[in-house]
């Protein structure tokens, strides 16, 4: 099929696009812009005929409309980045816990303090509480079919939750790369009619985000349980994804990871850097293999844990920080991995905050110090990019 | 709804019952029963965090409409979400309200609400004022009347005068973003129900601001809700107009204004508010008073 | 429980009030100190009691008021402001 060259911003457009949402709200951010402007001009032109594009005068708001469209049917779609994604957390919550399939491309930018406009993922994974499902792209490729996949699986009677969908700022958002642009009829087989049954019809009054006392906590475990629902649904619907469309995804993206002692596991366009690095360690005999987490709520314990199940030496890449405790993923995947008949030495590597790039050459000397070690019986925790200061 | 003139022509369609929690002698609740006779069952309405709020409890619910409650500072947003998403299925006969109080208009929703005007969403956006925060308790916020006594704005051995700021003129300048703005209150219902009325004939946005006469805030007897709510607009502490394409419209003019001391000894939140007090408020309603007896019937904003 | 014995409750699970008016079940009743009390002979159906009562508990009859006293809270908004003094008060026992 034919290839087009196109960046981040606008595969997640046109993943948008195809999926054919009913409402478009928006508010610009720094790497973001270029998806809703790619949508306005579409707009403009006639090029989709049945959504109503707004702007909304901040990213609260945006999320807010997106809640007010969702409530009454319609099939929503928004992007956001870093201060504005932060801005719209309380919201991000009641649109969880209203149950509306909201799919937003969240372009993902470091935080302020200081000012960075370049990509890490504490944005993103500030999120990981909100009862949203979160996945997280390669490459452009994967945003537009993440995209799709995100609608199919979020409108699912079995789980009716809204997901974010990932994608580093700049490095793909504003990078062209070749994409299959699948066509609308190909998007109209694989994604069925959005049809709720929850939410606000002329017929039928209902009162939507009320309060509740004894009741919170019943609901509550309903949204974790169509969570963790969606770990079979997003299964079914990648195999569907890979009949209609040639391209498969697993839960896991797993590389060299056979009979890999030393394994590296990274998030986000970083990763493919690193599967280069590992195919040139590979040459020298290096046994690295590489996980990719792709998706990140709900959490793949089981997939993850059958992918490191023979690791002896695991290298968690946080491209964030939480200040006072370290990488964000490296408890989750040690507390994956805690009963593991024998527990591999997992060390913690805190990189690429605000955008710094990393090379071959650095996940190269990471591999070195994951070896080191595996060696020493020791693990250490530790961050790039601060000696240049 | 067709406009009514007498109390007589209310309509009988009930689309609010009885059994919330709300305080008994509510201004709220009577402006939201009120508020959907002339509204009707086509309608859907969203609501702004506070007093409200509580009416329903899960899992019951007085409302006999469709209502949305998101959060406190964005139910002009979420409006606007519900508005297009109901034109875009093809329901552009459903009313699309929004019923907040004073704190979630004028404070925290102020930017959402002024985004919502400016684009002259169809939405028609009715603040009932108790002037505070009433739901957590009595606090501040840009409504309070100057002199009146909050609990972030008590009155002390510092501070005598409670509010030292003068509040807001909201409708004012709701009026100068070119939608339709006007007052209410709940002892002239006629005149509440057929702005409300003229409000759903607009392809546009409306904002009707309803004093929301509060017994547990400003501290009276329950039975004198519709008594305060009456000697508001006589003592020109909440006179009636209304702001369309500019012009003032006074509603009720008064050959004079009745002494606001009948006003402020009838409620706890200003009864110990000093002489100079009273003055300085009092004339603050003068002022505001001769202004809109000046423009009446010409370009205010 | 367990959170393997968590069932999955679709749209029963999605925090919805599918009930219009259900509050109408609630017994607001023993919030009052003082009960309304209304004279027919006096009662000249102006609708001003059906008007200004907050939680609706007038409803509208073509007989003029009926008072219901599972809604009612007692705030006496009905009684001061009855033009002709149809609506007296008498003490909640």
């Amino acid at each position: 099929m034919k290839q087009t060259l196109i960046t981040g911003n606008e595969a997640a457009a046109w993943g948008a696009r195809l999926a054919r949402p009913q409402y478009i709200p928006s508010f610009p951010i720094t790497p973001q812009t270029e998806c809703i402007e790619t949508l306005a001009r579409w707009g403009a032109d006639g090029g989709l005929p049945n959504t109503y594009f707004d702007r909304l005068e901040s990213e609260h708001s945006v999320m807010s409309a997106a809640v007010g469209a969702a409530a009454v049917g319609n099939r929503v779609f928004t992007a956001t980045s870093s201060q504005g994604l932060l801005l719209m957390h309380e919201v991000l919550y009641i649109a969880a816990g209203m149950r509306l399939p909201i799919v937003m491309a969240t372009i993902s930018r470091g935080l302020s303090a200081p000012v960075t406009l370049w990509s890490d993922h504490n944005d993103f994974l500030d999120q990981r509480d909100s009862g949203w499902l979160m996945f997280h792209a390669e490459n452009n490729q994967e945003v537009l079919d993440m995209m799709l996949i995100a609608y199919h699986v979020a409108e699912d009677n079995k789980v009716l939750l809204p997901v974010m969908v990932n994608m580093d700022g700049f490095v793909l958002s504003f990078t062209d790369e070749p994409v299959t642009i699948p066509s609308f009829e190909m998007v109209d087989k694989f994604l069925p009619d959005y049809a709720p049954e929850h939410t606000i019809t002329p017929d039928r009054p209902v009162t939507i985000g009320a309060p509740a006392l004894d009741e919170y906590t019943f609901f509550k475990a309903q949204n974790h349980v169509a969570a963790r629902n969606a770990l079979g649904v997003i299964e079914q619907v990648q195999d569907e994804f890979e009949k209609i469309f040639g391209r498969k995804y697993d839960m896991v993206d797993e590389f060299m990871i056979e009979d890999a002692e030393l394994v590296l596991i990274t998030q986000g366009s970083m990763s493919t850097t690193a599967k280069a690095a590992i195919k040139e360690m590979r040459a020298d005999g290096i046994k690295v293999g590489l996980v990719r987490l792709r998706i990140i709520r709900p959490w793949p314990a089981s997939a993850i844990k059958e992918a490191l199940k023979n690791a002896r030496a695991i290298a968690v890449i946080d491209r964030n920080v939480a200040p006072g405790r370290g990488g964000i993923m490296l408890p989750e995947i040690v507390e994956t991995l805690y009963y593991l008949e024998s527990r591999p030495i997992i060390s913690s590597f805190i990189v690429g905050l605000g955008g710094n790039p990393q090379t071959e050459e650095k996940i190269k000397e990471i591999t070195h110090k994951l070896m080191e070690d595996l060696e020493s019986g020791t693990p250490r925790v530790e961050w790039n990019d601060v000696e240049e200061l | 709804m067709p406009e009514i003139k007498n109390i007589r022509d209310l309509p009988e369609i009930e689309l609010f019952t009885g059994g919330s929690s709300a305080c008994a002698g509510c201004g709220g609740s009577m402006g939201l029963k009120l508020a959907l006779k002339a509204l009707g069952p086509k309608t859907i309405i969203v609501n702004a965090s506070g007093c409200m709020t509580l009416l329903p409890l899960y899992p019951t619910t007085p409302l006999k409409v469709s209502w949305i409650h998101n959060a406190i500072e964005n139910a002009s947003s979420t409006a606007a979400g519900v508005r297009h998403g109901l034109d875009m299925q093809g329901h552009d006969d459903m009313n699309v309200v929004v019923y907040a109080g004073d704190g979630a208009t004028y404070d925290i929703g102020f930017a959402s609400l002024s985004a919502a005007a400016v684009k002259n969403e169809r939405i028609i956006y009715i603040c009932y004022n108790n002037q505070s925060y009433g739901n957590t308790g009595f606090q501040w916020s840009s409504a309070t009347p100057f002199g009146s006594e909050t609990k972030t704005t008590p009155r002390g051995r510092e501070n005598q005068i409670g509010t030292t700021f003068v509040q807001k003129d909201m409708v004012k300048i709701m009026g100068a973003h070119r939608v339709y703005a006007a007052t209410a209150s709940l002892a002239y219902p006629v005149d509440f129900l057929n702005k409300i009325e003229r409000a759903k004939k607009r392809d546009g946005f409306s904002y009707i601001e309803l004093l929301g006469s509060c017994t547990a805030g400003w501290n009276y007897d329950p039975r004198l809700t519709i008594k305060m709510s009456k000697l508001a607009v006589q003592s020109g502490m909440w006179p009636l107009y209304e702001i369309e394409e500019g012009i003032l419209n006074l509603n009720k003019d008064f050959k004079e204004l009745k002494p606001i001391e009948e006003f402020l000894e009838q409620q706890g939140r200003y009864k110990k508010l000093p002489p100079d007090g009273v003055q300085k408020l009092r004339s603050l309603i003068n002022k505001h008073w001769t202004e809109l007896k000046e423009y009446n019937g010409l370009r205010y904003v | 429980m367990r959170e393997e014995e968590l069932l999955y409750k679709a749209i029963d699970g999605i925090p919805i009030i599918k009930e219009p008016g259900s509050s109408a079940s609630i017994n607001r009743g023993s919030w009052r100190l003082v009960r309304p009390v209304h004279h027919k002979e006096k009662c000249t159906k102006c609708k001003i009691c059906y008007a200004y009562c907050p939680d609706a508990a007038i409803k509208w009859t073509s007989d003029g008021p009926d008072i219901d006293l599972k809604a009612c809270k007692g705030c006496m908004i009905c009684m001061e402001e009855c033009p002709t003094g149809a609506i007296t008060q008498e003490k909640e026992n």
